[in-house]
């Protein structure tokens, strides 16, 4: 079954699995740790703040760690400038395949809306879970899986486990 | 698939030959030079930050760690486990008398009159951070531990190395840090270094 | 050892953020390669439909980690120098539920809602909004949370720490499992898709 509607067909998953386990050893390689995008999406929350509310900002231990250079040193931040990286290259990929496509990906049996609103649900609950968990499929499960993490075996087993534990509340937003 | 079977066949390859050579052999390291030189009349009382930071990771009992300096430096970042009592308001600390008590400050000369005052209060084990909160981000959290030549300076080095990670920081290969660096300058390099804060 | 680079000083740290664009462009060029830029590819991973997240993120785990030994034990990088995530077993577990909850619900990670939104996905741009309000929503409700969030620590804790074991040892079993489960993965899809056919 093919989700696609253009464009050439999907990279074989264990080569882009491949080329992504090489990106990470790049990543380590040159900067002595792994990839990230929980951290970038932090960084940018802690330097909102930051510009709304110093004061806020500094009363509160969740804004220290990311702070000490100031809210314009996101620009500086290792991982907002990654995530950036991911942002142009998934845009190069898809225009130079032919799946660009400005659309709402959901299943048959639900609005685009509902689907919209599913997808910020589930993003503000995935930020609960990634800051709680200090870390997301990037940054914990592929970085810490790469370096035999404890940590990250732990929350591989919990988030695949509660994917497939809350599956069947969702399954008329994808099947 | 082929191209499967292929990928399949190199990786099992390559974990087989890993599992017959073994891990590589344990890094080296040798012991950061001292900085700065004190020569004082507590120098019993002082402890240096690695030490601290065993302490702290075999979670030596009945220890209180104070910090002395401005409440947004503290809130910047401090210690872990670290309370917060500005000089001007040094007293009491809630501890045991036989406690030991570890302040720190910005530089150690804050660290040095926090230690009179409360060993002036009855405080019998009231240590000084040396170097302040620049050597524990300096010699824990980001440690420049140059090469080593030794097998006893390879054990060394793990181990600094290996005291650094249970921080989260990051230990580093290469020439010591400059010692007129800010200390904000070395606190922005000692960022976190993933999705973790 | 020559690297990592940055940490042993043949990069400089302004050469390691240029380096940061172009990793993150190579990540994000694979992962849209792969097809993670869609929800509905990501999701049918917990229905079964689809195995592309498994099969993409351990091929993943393995390559890197069997790079990351081998150039360790041949000198390219120094081993000790890498950056191993802390361990906090309570908060990680249970921000790996809440999380994965997110994940289906929303059918994107945080690395792919970018990818998808940068591939005109309007879902992935909600999803990315959705995560900057959690990402806040976090801090907010931190003071409350904060001893939990700090409970259980076991420092920069490795498996093969662990089990007392060489990593070349966990290597290998990471690897054998890996492949014992992609092979298991392939029969479900085959059998999975055997039974649509018949019906259909």
């Amino acid at each position: 079954m093919s989700d696609r509607r253009s464009g050439r067909p999907y990279m074989d998953p264990y080569l882009a699995g491949v080329g992504i386990g090489c990106v990470l050893l790049a990543a380590f390689v040159v900067m002595g740790h792994g990839l990230g995008a929980s951290g970038a999406f932090s960084s940018v929350v802690a330097s909102g703040v930051a510009l709304a509310d110093s004061a806020r900002a500094a009363s509160n231990d969740a804004y220290a760690g990311y702070l000490p250079g100031g809210p314009a040193s996101v620009f500086r931040d290792w991982f907002v400038l990654e995530v950036a990286g991911v942002f142009l290259g998934g845009m190069a990929s898809a225009l130079l395949a032919g799946r660009f496509r400005r659309a709402v990906d959901r299943g048959p049996r639900i609005s685009s809306r509902a689907r919209l609103v599913y997808a910020f649900g589930g993003g503000a609950v995935m930020g609960l879970g990634a800051k709680l968990a200090r870390g997301c499929t990037s940054g914990l499960a592929l970085t810490g899986g790469a370096v035999f993490s404890v940590g990250s075996w732990i929350f591989i087993a919990g988030a695949f486990g509660a994917g497939y534990l809350f599956a069947p509340l969702f399954r008329r937003q994808w099947l | 698939m082929t191209t499967h079977r292929v990928l399949a066949g190199a990786a099992l390859l390559l974990a087989s030959l890993g599992l017959v050579v073994g891990d590589p052999p344990a890094s080296r390291g040798a012991p950061v030079p001292r900085v700065f030189a004190w020569v004082s009349a507590y120098d019993s009382a002082r402890v240096d930050a690695v030490t601290l930071a065993e302490w702290l990771r075999d979670r030596r009992r009945n220890l209180s760690i104070l910090d002395v300096r401005p409440a947004d430096a503290f809130r910047d970042f401090h210690l872990p486990r670290a309370v917060h009592m500005p000089l001007a308001e040094l007293g009491i600390v809630p501890a045991d008398s036989a406690a030991t008590v570890v302040v720190y400050g910005d530089r150690e000369p804050d660290a040095q009159r926090a230690w009179l005052v409360l060993s002036a209060f009855g405080h019998q084990d009231v240590r000084a951070l040396e170097e302040g909160i620049r050597g524990w981000l300096v010699d824990v959290i980001n440690p420049v531990l140059p090469r080593p030549t030794t097998p006893a300076e390879e054990i060394e080095f793990d181990r600094r190395a290996d005291l650094s990670r249970y921080f989260g920081g990051l230990p580093r290969l290469g020439e010591p840090i400059d010692p007129t660096a800010r200390a904000e300058d070395v606190l922005t390099r000692t960022r976190r270094r993933g999705c973790a804060f | 050892m020559i690297g990592p680079f940055v940490e042993t000083g043949l990069l400089s740290p302004a050469a390691g953020l240029v380096m940061a664009i172009l990793i993150g462009f190579a990540f994000g060029w694979f992962l849209e390669q792969g097809g993670l830029g869609n929800a509905r590819k990501l999701a049918g991973q917990f229905y079964l439909t689809d195995l592309t997240v498994f099969k993409v993120m351990f091929s993943a785990i393995v390559t890197a980690a069997l790079g990351l030994f081998w150039f360790g034990r041949l000198g390219v990088i120094d081993p000790a120098l890498l950056y191993v995530p802390v361990t906090y077993v309570l908060p990680q577990l249970a921000g790996g539920v809440v999380f994965g909850l997110g994940f289906v619900m929303g059918g994107l990670c945080p690395g792919t809602s970018c990818v998808a939104a940068s591939t005109g996905r309007i879902d992935g741009l909600a999803l990315m909004a959705g995560m900057l309000f959690g990402v806040l929503g976090f801090n907010e409700l931190y003071p409350v949370i904060a001893s939990f969030y700090s409970s259980t620590p076991m420092g920069a804790a490795t498996v093969p720490d662990l089990l007392g074991i060489p990593t070349g040892n966990a290597l290998f079993l990471l690897t054998v499992i890996a492949i014992a489960a992609f092979v298991v993965g392939h029969r479900i899809e085959r059998r999975l898709r055997g039974l649509t056919s018949k019906r259909g």
